[in-house]
């Protein structure tokens, strides 16, 4: 026979505990759980890391006949860098990416990446890190070398979620070092994957110009590196064109970032 | 209460694990080992510390969860119930066969509940059934033969038809 009593009591249960959820009645108890399982949930995530290596492609495998591409598009890169890091307008840009940290406002707040979900497309890493660090949603989030890989998208007290710039939902200004201002829209395509979208066709963009953050929203400042042009699409008629970039860095391995904070935010000693 | 008590922490160690250590493997590692503990709790010692431990689980899910809220204290407290009425009214022994099918269901279940919280499933399903598979099945051999409450033959409580008899 069906119990009706005991299932409506149950089903009450359940939708007054999502309204109390929703409602953010239990967060204080959510921040209690974080704050005692945080340590065990980084000591799992750090003897991971150490035991699997830092650099391991998540999976994906290279043939050397693309590896052996790679290491020429490399070597090609590396000799323009340097014939550009000559010019005056790139060394203000290096200049100013050098010495960011010390003269644009900005502290960095160091974080280990403690899980990740790269499912359905996804790209989104969590992270050590949370509000009581002063940490703000929209900030931006570099690697150790000051390359841009993201933002902060959510927070809790203890942990943050980032969205990375291959996450499909993912909308970051761009520009590319020397030009002027904003040049167009870098979207997420998901698995590692980023277009530079809405590139007015007047632009004179090629393959393998380093595309850096355009600054416009103030928690993302302007002249952090994020990626490189791979291939261009679209005709000189059309209005606007389209190019592949590749990230800097393997966003699928990364284990240390740094998130940068406005130094006024930085919680006093 | 003792024991409750640590098959919650267990519960909550797996979880731990899970999290912070499944996105960092390669991506057909699908190694998921709290439903299976759970299962064989489910078999060897009841529903109470089955739920218990799956509860600590969830909770850390729930605790790191990237989006709001994925409810994975709800559904996994579902899960177990439906299990247990799977295992008390259809799979009525405690053999090693009742043991996988009740995995495949639990795995099932717990994919498509994911499925309507998150629009998202885990890619390589078959792989993951595979390893769960693996899991519960040594999981199952090892407690076997060291304690008396599994058996691992097919057959426990449906006696074997006696072949002495019938020639006779």
């Amino acid at each position: 026979m069906f119990r009706s009593r005991p299932v409506l009591l149950f089903l009450g249960a359940c939708f007054a505990a999502i309204f109390l959820i929703l409602a953010g009645l239990f967060r204080p108890l959510g921040d209690l759980g974080r704050r005692l399982t945080l340590p065990l949930v980084r000591f799992f995530s750090d003897q991971t890391t150490r035991i699997l290596g830092t650099d391991m492609p998540h999976g994906n495998t290279f043939s050397s006949e693309s590896l052996a591409k790679l290491q020429e598009r490399l070597r090609l890169l590396s000799v323009d860098s340097a014939r550009l890091s000559a010019l005056e307008e790139e060394n203000k840009n290096l200049r100013a990416q050098a010495k960011f940290l010390s003269s644009s406002g900005y502290d960095s707040v160091g974080a280990r990446v403690i899980s990740r979900d790269l499912s359905a497309g996804r790209a989104l890493l969590l992270i050590d890190r949370g509000l009581r660090d002063g940490i703000e949603s929209g900030q931006a989030v570099i690697t150790r070398d000051g390359i841009f890989i993201g933002h902060i998208l959510s927070l809790k007290e203890q942990v943050a979620t980032i969205e990375l710039l291959s996450d499909p939902q993912s909308r970051v200004a761009a520009s590319v070092v020397g030009g002027e201002g904003l040049i167009g829209v870098v979207e997420g395509r998901g698995n590692g994957a980023a277009m530079l979208n809405f590139i007015p066709s007047s632009e004179q963009i090629i393959r393998d110009q380093i595309v850096v953050t355009a600054g416009g929203a103030n928690k993302i400042p302007k002249n952090l590196p994020l990626g490189i042009v791979n291939a261009v699409q679209g005709k000189s008629t059309d209005p606007f064109l389209t190019a592949t970039i590749e990230p800097l860095v393997p966003l699928d391995a990364l284990v240390l970032v740094s998130i940068l904070r406005p130094s006024v935010l930085k919680p006093a000693l | 209460m003792i024991r409750l008590a640590l098959a919650f922490f267990l519960g909550i160690l797996i979880g731990a694990w899970e999290i912070a250590t499944r996105p960092f493997l390669p991506s057909l590692a699908m190694i998921q080992p709290l439903l299976a503990v759970v299962i064989l709790m489910l078999i060897g010692s009841g529903r109470s510390r089955a739920l218990a431990m799956a509860l600590g689980g969830a909770l850390l899910m729930d605790l790191y969860t990237f989006g709001v809220f994925d409810f994975s204290i709800l559904r996994w407290f579902l899960l177990v119930y439906a299990l247990d009425l799977l295992l008390q009214h259809v799979l009525t022994n405690r053999s090693l066969f009742a043991a996988l099918a009740l995995t495949f269901a639990a795995r099932s279940f717990e994919q498509g509940s994911a499925w309507i919280m998150t629009h998202s499933t885990s890619e390589n399903l078959w792989v993951l059934f595979l390893f769960d598979g693996i899991l519960v099945t040594f999981g199952f051999l090892v407690l076997a033969f060291l304690t008396k409450r599994l058996s691992a033959s097919l057959y426990r409580s449906s006696r074997a038809p006696d072949l002495r008899y019938e020639r006779s």
